[in-house]
C-alpha cells in the first residue's frame, strides 16, 4: 500500500516537472536580453512583451482570434445545446447514430478537417475565408459541446420539465426557464472549452486563413519561421495567462470542477 | 369540482407490449381514487395518459364531460406530485409555488396571496425563502403538493408521493394529503404499489393486473371480498383451497361464484375443533409482535395460520377450523 502511494506520488511528481518546466523556462527566456531565445538569461527586460504589441500580427491575430473563437463556440452552443435536448429528451431512430455523427469532429485529424473545409468551402462552393474559418472552427467546437451538455442534461431529472409543463408551460417555455437555468454550468464549462480549444488552434486556422485573415497561433508559427527571439516566449506567456485566467474565472464563480 | 370518465384507454409500446388494454374507469367528483398494483401493471402508465405527459393511442378521458385527449398537457390544469419530489432547483420555494401562478396572467398581488394561502395551509411559510436542497425529503415532498395544488387544479395526480419517505413520513405525509384532499375537495388520482398507505386514504382502490383492471371497489369491500386470486394474493391472503376438494371434504361454505378456489385470511383459521377441520402439522412458529404466526403441513400444502394466542408447539398434529363466514370464493379470471 505504501510503496504504491509512493510510487504514484513519484510519477505524478515527475509528470508535473515534465509539464511544468518547459513552461517555466518559456516564462523566464521572455524576459532575457539577448535577441535569440537562451537560457540561462542575461538582464532582465519587458522589452519583449513591448514588442509584442508592435507587431501587427500578433495584435490582429489576437483580435482575430478571439472573434473566431467566440462566434465559433457561441454558434455550436446554439446549434449543439438543440440538438443534445432532442438527443436526450425524445424517444428517436438511430440515435447512437447521430451521437457519433456529432462527436466525429473530435475523431478526425484536424488538419483533415481544414483541408476538406478548404477543398469543400474555399475552393469548390467559393465561400469567403472568414466564413469557412468560422465553420471549420465551429466542427471543432461542436463535439465539446455536445460531450458536455449531453453529460448535464444526464444529470437533470427528467421529471422537473414534466413539473413545468404541468404548472402550464409550454416545452419551449419550460426549455427556456427551468431546462438552461439548470443546465447553466455545463452551457458555460462548454463555452469555455469551445473558446480554449478554438483559440488554441492551429490545423484547422492553417488551412483557412488568408491575407487579412491571420489567427494567433498561426502568426506565432509564421513570426518563428523568420525570427527567433523571445517575442515569442513572451507572446507564450500572454496566451498563457489568458487561458489560465478563463479558468481560474471559471472555476472561482461557477465552481466547474466538471471541467476536466 | 371535475370527475373523470376514461373509457376504453389502450396502450401499447412500439415493440408489440400491451401495456394498457381497454381499461375504462370512472371517478366521482371530490373522489380520492387509488390505482394499486405491482410493478408493470399499467399505473404509471395511465396516470401519466391522464396528465397527458404522453400522448393516448386509444380511447377517451373525458373531465366534467369534456373530451381532454387532444388538450396538450400544460393546458389540462391538472396538478401532479411526482416520485422524486421534482422541485426546480434553481427557485426558491415560494418561487416554485408561484411558477404556474405566473402563467396565468394575474396580478402580482393575487399571486403572492394565492402563494401564502398554500403556504400556509401545508404549514410551509417558514421555509418560503429556502432553496429546495436545503429542505428534508418529506418537506420537498410537502413543497411539491404545494405546488400542485397552488393553481388551484381540477383534478390532483400523485404518482408514488410517498415511497421515497421513510416510515414515518409516509404515514404524515398521506395523512396530510388526505387533509388537504378533503379539505378542498378535490379529485385525486393516487398511484401507488403499497396496499397500506392506499387503504388508509382512498375512497375506492382500482387493483390493476396486466393492463387491466381486476377489481374497483372501496377498501374494505377488497379487503373483505377480493374477486379474485391476484386481488387475494395482493392484498395479503396466502391460503388456498380448491373448491372441488372442499366439496368433497363436505366442507360448508357459500357457493354463489363460479370458480375453482376459496381463500382465508390467516388470522381466520382457528385452531382446535370446529367447522370444516382439517388435520397438519405444525412445521414453524414464527412470533410477530402481537401475533404468532404458524406454518403448517396439510393435504392441502403449506397454510400460514397466525393467532393471537400461543396455542402450539413445532412438530405438533392440530386440528385446524375453517368457519364458513370467513371463506371467500374467488373468481377465476
Amino acid at each position: 500500500m505504501r510503496t504504491k502511494i509512493k510510487f504514484s506520488s513519484i510519477v505524478g511528481f515527475l509528470i508535473l516537472i515534465i509539464l511544468v518546466v518547459p513552461l517555466l523556462i518559456v516564462i523566464i527566456t521572455s524576459f532575457g536580453e539577448e535577441s535569440a531565445i537562451s537560457f540561462p538569461i542575461k538582464g532582465f527586460t519587458f522589452d519583449w512583451y513591448a514588442n509584442v504589441f508592435q507587431q501587427p500580427d500578433f495584435v490582429e491575430g489576437l483580435k482575430m482570434s478571439s472573434i473566431v473563437a467566440v462566434l465559433a463556440s457561441f454558434l455550436a452552443l446554439l446549434v449543439g445545446t438543440p440538438i443534445v435536448y432532442v438527443l436526450t429528451r425524445f424517444d428517436i431512430h438511430h440515435k447512437d447514430w447521430f451521437q457519433t455523427i456529432f462527436l466525429s469532429p473530435a475523431l478526425i485529424p484536424e488538419i483533415v478537417i481544414g483541408f476538406a473545409l478548404y477543398q469543400a468551402l474555399v475552393i469548390s462552393l467559393q465561400l469567403p475565408l472568414f466564413i469557412s474559418l468560422i465553420v471549420g472552427h465551429f466542427l471543432l467546437c461542436l463535439p465539446y459541446v455536445v460531450r458536455l451538455i449531453t453529460a448535464g442534461m444526464m444529470e437533470f431529472d427528467e421529471s422537473i420539465e414534466e413539473a413545468a409543463w404541468m404548472v402550464g408551460y409550454d416545452k419551449v417555455s419550460t426549455f427556456f426557464k427551468v431546462v438552461i437555468p439548470n443546465i447553466k454550468q455545463s452551457v458555460v464549462a462548454a463555452f469555455i472549452l469551445s473558446f480554449i480549444t478554438s483559440f488554441n488552434n492551429i490545423p484547422i486556422s492553417l488551412f483557412l486563413n488568408g491575407p487579412d485573415l491571420n489567427m494567433l497561433p498561426t502568426s506565432i508559427l509564421n513570426y518563428l519561421e523568420n525570427n527567433y527571439d523571445p517575442t515569442v516566449s513572451a507572446v507564450s506567456v500572454i496566451l498563457m495567462i489568458i487561458t489560465a485566467s478563463i479558468m481560474i474565472l471559471a472555476e472561482k464563480y461557477l465552481g466547474l470542477n466538471k471541467l476536466t | 369540482m371535475a370527475n373523470i370518465e376514461i373509457s376504453d384507454l389502450s396502450m401499447s409500446y412500439q415493440k408489440g407490449k400491451q401495456i394498457l388494454d381497454q381499461l375504462s374507469l370512472s371517478i366521482k367528483d371530490g373522489e380520492l381514487l387509488s390505482i394499486l398494483g405491482p410493478s408493470g401493471c399499467g399505473k404509471t402508465t395511465m396516470l401519466r395518459l391522464i396528465s397527458g405527459l404522453i400522448p393516448i393511442q386509444k380511447g377517451t378521458i373525458k373531465v366534467s364531460g369534456k373530451d381532454i385527449s387532444k388538450v396538450p398537457v400544460y393546458k389540462r390544469n391538472f396538478g401532479m406530485v411526482f416520485q422524486s419530489y421534482a422541485l426546480f432547483p434553481h427557485m426558491t420555494i415560494f418561487q416554485n409555488i408561484t411558477f404556474g401562478l405566473k402563467r396565468r396572467k394575474l396580478d402580482k398581488k393575487t399571486i403572492e396571496q394565492k402563494a401564502l394561502n398554500i403556504l400556509d395551509i401545508t404549514g410551509l411559510s417558514n421555509l418560503k425563502d429556502r432553496m429546495p436542497h436545503e429542505l428534508s425529503g418529506g418537506q420537498q415532498q410537502r413543497v411539491s403538493l404545494a405546488r400542485a395544488l397552488a393553481i388551484n387544479p381540477n383534478v390532483l395526480l400523485l404518482d408514488e408521493p410517498l415511497s421515497n419517505l421513510d416510515a414515518k413520513l409516509r404515514i404524515e405525509m398521506r395523512e396530510e394529503i388526505h387533509r388537504l384532499q378533503q379539505k378542498l375537495n378535490m379529485t385525486t388520482i393516487f398511484v401507488t404499489h403499497d396496499q397500506e398507505e392506499c387503504f388508509a386514504i382512498s375512497d375506492r382502490v382500482a387493483l390493476m393486473n396486466q393492463g387491466q383492471i381486476e377489481q374497483l371497489d372501496t377498501p374494505q369491500n377488497i379487503y373483505k371480498n377480493p374477486r379474485t386470486e391476484f386481488v387475494a394474493r395482493f392484498i395479503g391472503y396466502e391460503n388456498f383451497i380448491p373448491k372441488t376438494w372442499a366439496e368433497d371434504q363436505q366442507w360448508q361454505f357459500h357457493k354463489e361464484i363460479m370458480g375453482n378456489l376459496l381463500t382465508i385470511r390467516p388470522e381466520n383459521i382457528g385452531i382446535g375443533a370446529g367447522e370444516n377441520t382439517l388435520l397438519g402439522k405444525v412445521v414453524s412458529k414464527n412470533f410477530l409482535g402481537n401475533y404468532y404466526q404458524y406454518i403448517v403441513d396439510t393435504e392441502l400444502g403449506i397454510l400460514k395460520v397466525n393467532t393471537t394466542k400461543d396455542q402450539s408447539e413445532t412438530n405438533a398434529e392440530i386440528t385446524l377450523n375453517f368457519p364458513e363466514s370467513s371463506l371467500i370464493e374467488l373468481e377465476d379470471k
